[in-house]
């Protein structure tokens, strides 16, 4: 009975502390696309000069992470180690911005040749943001004189992760499509004596739904 | 916004009548002590780093040319120091780290490549001496900028002389790095770990650059096809 309510108790909490998340994904394909056996794909993060794009690793990782995972799972190249292969040709100053460059660029017979050592058929770009927005409300905490520290308050915020895949496809030299993950949520801490967060997982849900839409589109 | 009061926290108990401290007040000058080392140490951002690189050897097209290395020792132990105002002190040891970067690009990109100590040293079948040194270094970190970021900025002045050691060409390098303080765990300690980032990736920029723009000189250009020409 006990560990029945202890259950039931997780599963509430569980539900409560993650706030709700709704994520909006858009998709243009511009090109067939697909992998053969032993061919991969390189997920990088743009470094733009508008700073605000710039996605941070931990997403770029994220999203690598998934993509190589689970049942529709492809083959990954990690950004540190597609970058270190290609250096200097991708570091901030030098990388390829279009579809041009690239093509001079695996014109070049020591380039192409490692691109193919390593097996990358495709890159993926990857730019976008989590912020906060519409921060509103306050959270005081105090140590009473009896020893007992408490918190009283509210604070909820708006979080938003916006993010955008641009796909390459390196043997055709092509742009092969775009996708777009947007995930929102409104996270909501009260506090009576002990807070209580219920944080909504953006940048989570965005990482997820933009690996699963990588992996789908790269499969054709 | 989150409130820590405070107040409450000063009403400490007297010494109990036995002149022993009560656990209670152990624990507010403990809470207390730690609170005052965490405000404390958020207003300062002082970092000391010894810098470790890894630069991947570039892809780029060797040239025909033997090209003798001279790092002056300030190169080689460069240190830079510099007290930021209100912001503290910041020490980055590169000991090591451009010796290690132009010893990588340079043999990436001549036929050969030997580092001298003097320039007496240089063998005669080999082509001209090049010599980099470290003019600025400059860092900002975000508090300064209100931006997320941590830079670094690196000019050095390379200097080509040819077999006979007349000036072929000496020009600025300047390389940028930057690192972002939100890609680091809340509790690291980012400034440390961010400035080391950054100084990575301007020495990461600094090899790009050289790979990349060697041959846009005139005069490094004709040096190379005269030597080419005498081969």
């Amino acid at each position: 009975m006990i560990t029945r309510w202890c259950l039931l108790l997780t599963l509430f909490a569980t539900v409560l502390l993650s706030g709700c998340v709704s994520s909006t994904i858009q998709l243009v394909r511009q090109a067939e696309t697909g992998l053969a056996e032993g061919q991969a794909v390189a997920i990088l993060s743009r470094a733009t000069k508008k700073q605000d794009a710039e996605a941070g690793k931990d997403f770029v990782h994220c999203v690598a992470l998934r993509t190589a995972s689970g049942n529709q799972r492809i083959s990954v190249v990690s950004e540190k180690t597609f970058v270190d292969s290609m250096f200097p040709w991708f570091e901030p100053r030098t990388a390829p911005t279009d579809l041009a460059d690239l093509g001079r660029l695996v014109a070049q017979p020591a380039v192409a040749e490692r691109i193919n050592q390593i097996g990358v058929r495709y890159i993926v770009w990857i730019e976008g943001s989590t912020k906060r927005r519409d921060q509103s409300g306050t959270l005081q905490c105090a140590v009473a004189s009896g020893g007992i520290p408490a918190c009283f308050g509210f604070l909820t915020w708006e979080g938003a992760a916006e993010y955008e895949a641009t796909i390459w496809d390196v043997s055709n030299q092509v742009h092969a499509g775009k996708l777009s993950s947007e995930a929102t949520g409104v996270s909501i801490v009260p506090a009576v004596i002990v807070p209580l967060p219920f944080i909504a997982r953006v940048q989570a849900s965005a990482c997820t739904s933009l690996a699963e839409q990588i992996q789908s589109f790269i499969k054709g | 916004m989150v409130f820590l009061h405070t107040t409450d926290m000063l009403k400490l108990s007297p010494l109990n009548s036995i002149g022993q401290t009560s656990l209670h007040q152990v624990t507010y000058l403990s809470l207390l002590l730690v609170s005052t080392t965490l405000l404390l140490g958020g207003c300062g951002e002082s970092a000391k780093i010894k810098l470790r690189l890894d630069i991947p050897t570039p892809i780029v097209k060797q040239l025909p040319v033997k090209v003798a290395m001279y790092y002056p020792p300030e190169l080689k132990e460069y240190v830079h120091e510099e007290t930021l105002d209100n912001y503290g002190d910041f020490r980055i040891d590169m000991t090591g780290s451009h010796q290690e970067l132009f010893d990588t690009v340079f043999k990436s990109m001549f036929e050969s490549a030997l580092e001298i100590s003097d320039f007496s040293e240089l063998p005669p079948d080999f082509h001209g001496i090049i010599s980099p040194k470290v003019q600025e270094v400059q860092i900002t970190i975000p508090q300064q900028t209100r931006s997320p970021h941590y830079e670094v900025w690196i000019k050095y002045e390379l200097v080509l002389y040819d077999q006979a050691g007349n000036l072929i060409h000496s020009w600025d390098l300047k390389a940028y790095g930057k690192a972002n303080r939100e890609n680091y765990p809340a509790l690291a300690r980012t400034s440390a770990l961010a400035l080391h980032d950054a100084t990575r990736f301007a020495l990461r920029d600094a090899a790009a650059s050289m790979s990349f723009y060697f041959l846009n000189n005139r005069n490094i250009q004709s040096w190379i096809g005269s030597v080419s020409t005498e081969s």
